[in-house]
């Protein structure tokens, strides 16, 4: 039967590694490339790779470190920052990366999520969505130049309808915080959307990556865990397995 | 000298990274004129089996690889698409014509199969040599082969309350619906398998 996925991370600044606090404080963390290499070592389910910086310097995710990052890697790798057209799809997907993540030119241009799931497939196209607040009362954040940003449950909902194969929501206030995720955003998001749901932000131990799936989440997401401390992708899924969830046996 | 054919779908990159990772000889075969020389050859492929299809006719890569496969019983891999193709026949939007390795169609499944998942042997196979029962294989597909019967199944995969072909194996003809290249340790043992047994 399909297995639950632990997900890591890795976000960029253009092409150092770093890591965020609530979206703002950064730490810097190094090579992309040798960062991979132990995530995929370690026998990651999959690699989530993200220029956190790319659309608003308005250039997309680094082509060059993208082939060099997908050589190292033997799972599946999602790489996502900037991206603004087909083309960039494409370029990106014969670099080595299995699907893509579009978030500010997707709300810009949802007319983009529909042509590139159309040409590369909807297995290829993540829709990640940053999500403020808490407790119930959430907004997407969005790029500075969009006018008016739509309610979170829609935007889930016409991203799917739109040829998303995946979303992956993040919680902002959750973010590098290691404090839990934010469930009751999982449990709002979960029943209205029918493709498989990636969520990110707060988690700090391997039962948070457990909490995330029975709240109904197809995969959890995350980074300081994994940076910061000792605790691996393979131990969370011995979490979820402990907790009565299918993954992928632990090594 | 493995020849990895290259219809232009899909990404032949992956393999060969793999198969560099296992030292084993290989060369991206561009034309058929370039498997001449492979002892073996593997058939990626990522798409739609019509595309795939229409791919290897204009390529000539359809004729060749009936002649290196059935004639000259070259051993080959198929993975995801590539095995697809060894069908029959592709049933979407109409009817694709297939490289007829084994009976069977290739048929829409309802929803996309995309992770991880565990697969059935249904018989031993030396692809398999050294995995264990509980170990899982990335697979990301929309459609799926049905074979006739049990002769070519090698082995199974549930999803959606349904038994789907996972790989198949007659005589010198290998096929993974999973992707190998994608699934960790498991998978590099499934192309070393296919590199130094088969």
């Amino acid at each position: 039967m399909l297995r639950h996925r632990v997900i890591p991370v890795v976000l960029l600044d253009g092409f150092s590694v770093l890591k965020t606090i609530r979206f703002d404080v950064r730490r810097n963390l190094g090579n992309p490339i040798a960062i991979a290499r132990i995530y995929s070592s370690r026998n990651a389910d999959e690699l989530i790779l993200l220029d956190i910086d790319a659309d608003r310097q308005d250039r997309s995710i680094d082509m060059f470190t993208i082939a060099e990052v997908a050589a190292e890697c033997y799972m599946p790798l999602t790489v996502g920052g900037g991206i603004k057209s087909v083309d960039d799809i494409r370029k990106l997907l014969s670099k080595g990366a299995d699907k893509v993540s579009l978030n500010s030119e997707a709300l810009r241009n949802p007319d983009l999520v529909k042509e590139a799931a159309e040409v590369f497939g909807s297995q290829c196209i993540v829709i990640s969505i940053d999500v403020l607040g808490s407790d119930g009362d959430y907004r997407i954040r969005a790029p500075k130049d969009l006018e008016s940003t739509p309610c979170l449950f829609d935007w889930c909902k016409q991203a799917q309808d739109l040829g998303a194969g995946e979303l992956l929501i993040t919680s902002v206030a959750q973010d590098g915080e290691m404090s839990g995720p934010d469930l009751r955003l999982i449990e709002l998001v979960s029943p209205k959307i029918s493709v498989p749901l990636i969520t990110a932000g707060g988690v700090g131990k391997a039962e948070d990556c457990a909490s995330m799936i029975l709240a109904g989440a197809s995969a959890a997401a995350a980074s300081s865990i994994f940076h910061f401390t000792s605790t691996t992708p393979s131990e969370c899924r011995a979490e979820l397995i402990r907790r009565g969830i299918p993954a992928r046996p632990p090594n | 000298m493995i020849g990895v054919v290259d219809i232009g779908i899909g990404n032949t990159g992956s393999v060969t990274k793999a198969l560099r990772l296992l030292k084993a000889d290989h060369r991206v075969a561009k034309a058929p004129a370039d498997l001449d020389s492979a002892r073996k050859i593997i058939l990626p492929g990522v798409g739609s089996f019509r595309e795939g299809s229409t791919h290897l006719k204009e390529t000539g890569f359809f004729d060749c690889l009936r002649t290196q496969v059935l004639d000259r019983k070259k051993p080959i891999l198929g993975i995801c698409l590539g095995m697809q193709l060894f069908a029959e026949w592709g049933r979407e939007h109409g009817n694709s014509e297939g490289l007829g390795f084994v009976k069977g169609e290739v048929v829409p499944i309802e929803a996309i199969h995309m992770g991880w998942n565990d697969v059935e042997f249904s018989r031993a196979d030396p692809i398999f040599d050294g995995i264990a029962a509980d170990e899982c294989f990335y697979f990301v597909h929309g459609y799926h082969l049905v074979v006739p019967g049990p002769s070519v199944l090698a082995s199974t995969v549930d999803f959606g309350n349904k038994k789907m072909t996972a790989s198949v194996h007659r005589e010198n003809i290998w096929g993974t619906q999973f992707h190998p290249e994608k699934s960790q340790k498991p998978g590099i043992r499934v192309l070393e398998n296919f590199c130094r047994s088969c």
